[in-house]
């Protein structure tokens, strides 16, 4: 897996360093993690190119109940990368209401399997 | 809100808002959208699928609600539909069917048809077999329509068109038809003054005003007529003859060429899409004369309106709508200057399917009145040129300066046909004694009045003209019940 992909996990990350690319490209000085300096190669046209590279990064969208931990999260974005799409950064949404479970939403597709959908299909 | 999460359960797709361009988004996701699906923003807003892309979606949007990038997005699994019924009747509504104008409660129906659908095959078609009364005597005489008949109305701004079409609207529906008037891209006052017109003369109970203002959006502008036609449909199929207005069709066209542009498509001629003359014709393909499931028939008589500028009939739009309706009625702004109200210009006035429609009695009167009109013309050029007035030149300028009187109609007035029959077989044969025109409207409303009123003087009038199968017997009868 290319560097890249490893370092950028979630899409909270992706936001932060466009923020900071446009930071640089408006004449400020950011600092970048040395990652992202050897991506750019010191190349006049590097950050525009990485720039467009994260705008295409696929978007896991998962939402879930509960506030996960740093760890968790970690843990969750490394199993996307490693079992559904190494580009995709995770999208951790929370919201109580659903009570447990999941909503996931990849690649245009939509899975409600949340404990608030279980309960009302079955008091249906 | 909840509408959107009860599609994003049933068809488990979720989009996202990449681009918003006015009226026209596009959304990432969505893998399995068709084209003219439905489809339904998070915050309530429907829009409609236009182009289907590698990995985008092009949607339509109808609603006011502002769009952002990054919002979500979910498809119904349904084209557009517009609800139908009769609870529709007496009621302004907007293209998706929704109320605009409170008049007493409103019902939803409970019915609902696709905005888009294509028109009926020959084998439901009949030929355009009856008359169409207009209650306008230059039309119901000289380019007289049918039901079923789609007749272009076209001219410039401010020369009547809209007079004309209420008129025709009035006599309509007094006749026992539906109506429906559609504003297209018009203002919001337009529809009030509409509805204050059609309440004034008691029929807005049995007319549907459907309404997307020029502050509406372009997709639902866009909608309106196929909206109308799909309600018109409705009435059609329950046995009903449908009369639809579509006022105008060439502001219809440049809303569909900017929608055209927004979704950065090759520009056809003046820009428009290349498509519109498939788009218009396929529309006003689905008017008609039918036969229904039952063996009984119905029509849907569509009026499209085209505006011109400086009465140039040859522009894109018009000539299209030319060529893809039974005729056209064109309003002419010289005459118009002249005074002469409604400004039709009959000699460029075309009906195709309308004369069909006539009675024998209508049709030799039709005949004579088209040639006595062109000798009228033709001796007054003469005179032009200072030649000597017979007596037989006199008595033939007198009696055009009678019937141009007579043509000579006010907005609110709709004359029965059959008494634009007897009054005119009455200045014909010159009973009406030493009537100046200037004194032809107070005698024509007295008798249109006379006629409404009084059983027995209308049934003589009906009588006499039942049984006259052409012009020459008519005036026998009417000079042998005058005299």
């Amino acid at each position: 897996m290319s560097k890249f992909y490893e370092k950028i996990k979630t899409k909270q990350e992706v936001e932060d360093l466009l923020l900071m690319i446009d930071e640089k490209l408006d004449g400020g000085r950011p600092r970048f993690p040395e990652w992202v300096k050897e991506e750019v190669k010191d190349e006049p046209e590097g950050w525009g190119r990485l720039k467009e590279k994260l705008e295409s990064l696929p978007v896991f969208s998962l939402t879930v109940a509960f506030e996960p931990t740093e760890e968790f999260r970690e843990k969750l974005a490394n199993w996307i990368k490693e079992n559904v799409e190494k580009k995709a950064v995770l999208d951790l949404k929370i919201d109580k209401e659903i009570l447990g479970g999941a909503i996931i939403n990849w690649q245009g597709k939509y899975r409600n399997y949340s404990l608030s959908k279980k309960l009302k299909d079955t008091t249906k | 809100m909840n509408n959107f999460k009860h599609f994003l359960e049933k068809t488990g797709e979720i989009g996202v808002v990449e681009e918003v361009r006015s009226s026209v988004i596009s959304i990432g996701g969505l893998p399995r959208a068709k084209l003219g699906e439905k489809i339904v923003l998070e915050n309530g807003q429907t829009g409609q699928v236009l182009a289907l892309e590698e990995t985008q979606v092009e949607v339509l949007l109808f609603g006011h609600q502002p769009v952002r990038v990054g919002d979500w997005a979910a498809r119904t699994g349904e084209v557009v539909k517009i609800p139908v019924g009769k609870e529709l009747l007496g009621q302004v509504i907007n293209p998706l069917g929704e109320p605009l104008l409170p008049n007493g409660p409103f019902h939803k129906p409970k019915f609902f048809r696709p905005v888009e659908k294509p028109p009926l095959g020959i084998k439901e078609r009949l030929g355009v077999n009856e008359f169409l009364p207009t209650g306008v005597a230059v039309v119901d005489l000289l380019v007289p329509l049918g039901k079923g008949q789609r007749e272009l109305v076209i001219g410039d701004r401010k020369t009547g068109k809209t007079t004309f079409l209420l008129q025709t609207l009035v006599s309509a529906i007094r006749g026992g038809m539906i109506g429906i008037y559609a504003l297209i891209g018009k203002k919001e006052m337009e529809a009030k003054k509409i509805v204050d017109f059609l309440k004034e003369q008691k029929i807005f109970s049995r007319t549907v005003v459907l309404n997307a203002s020029s502050s509406d959006r372009a997709g639902l502008v866009w909608l309106a007529p196929y909206s109308a036609v799909s309600l018109g449909e409705y009435f059609r199929d329950l046995g009903k003859d449908v009369l639809i207005i579509l006022d105008d069709l060439s502001l219809h066209a440049k809303y569909c060429r900017e929608l055209s542009l927004q979704t950065k498509r090759f520009p056809g001629r003046d820009s428009y899409p290349v498509d519109i003359f498939f788009s218009h014709a396929r529309l006003v393909e689905r008017g008609g004369n039918f036969r229904l499931k039952d063996g009984k028939q119905a029509s849907l008589t569509i009026l499209p309106v085209a505006e011109t500028i400086a009465s140039d009939l040859s522009g894109y739009i018009q000539t299209n709508l030319m060529s893809m309706t039974d005729g056209h009625i064109f309003f002419d702004p010289d005459l118009f200057a002249a005074g002469k109200r409604p400004a039709i210009n009959t000699f460029l006035s075309v009906t195709r399917v309308g004369r069909q429609t006539q009675t024998p009695l209508l049709r030799s009167l039709s005949r004579n009145l088209i040639s006595f009109l062109a000798e009228v013309e033709k001796k007054q050029s003469l005179v032009h040129f200072g030649a000597e007035i017979t007596k037989e030149i006199e008595e033939v300028l007198a009696r055009g300066e009678l019937i141009e009187a007579f043509f000579q109609q006010k907005s609110r007035v709709i004359i029965p046909i059959n008494v634009q029959i007897y009054f005119l077989s009455l200045i014909w044969l010159g009973k009406l004694g030493e009537l100046k025109s200037e004194e032809v409207e107070k005698k024509l409303e007295e008798i249109v009045k006379k006629y409404q009123k009084d059983k027995e003087y209308k049934m003589k009038i009906d009588k006499i003209i039942g049984k006259s199968e052409s012009w020459e017997k008519l005036l026998k009868n009417v000079d042998a019940k005058a005299s």
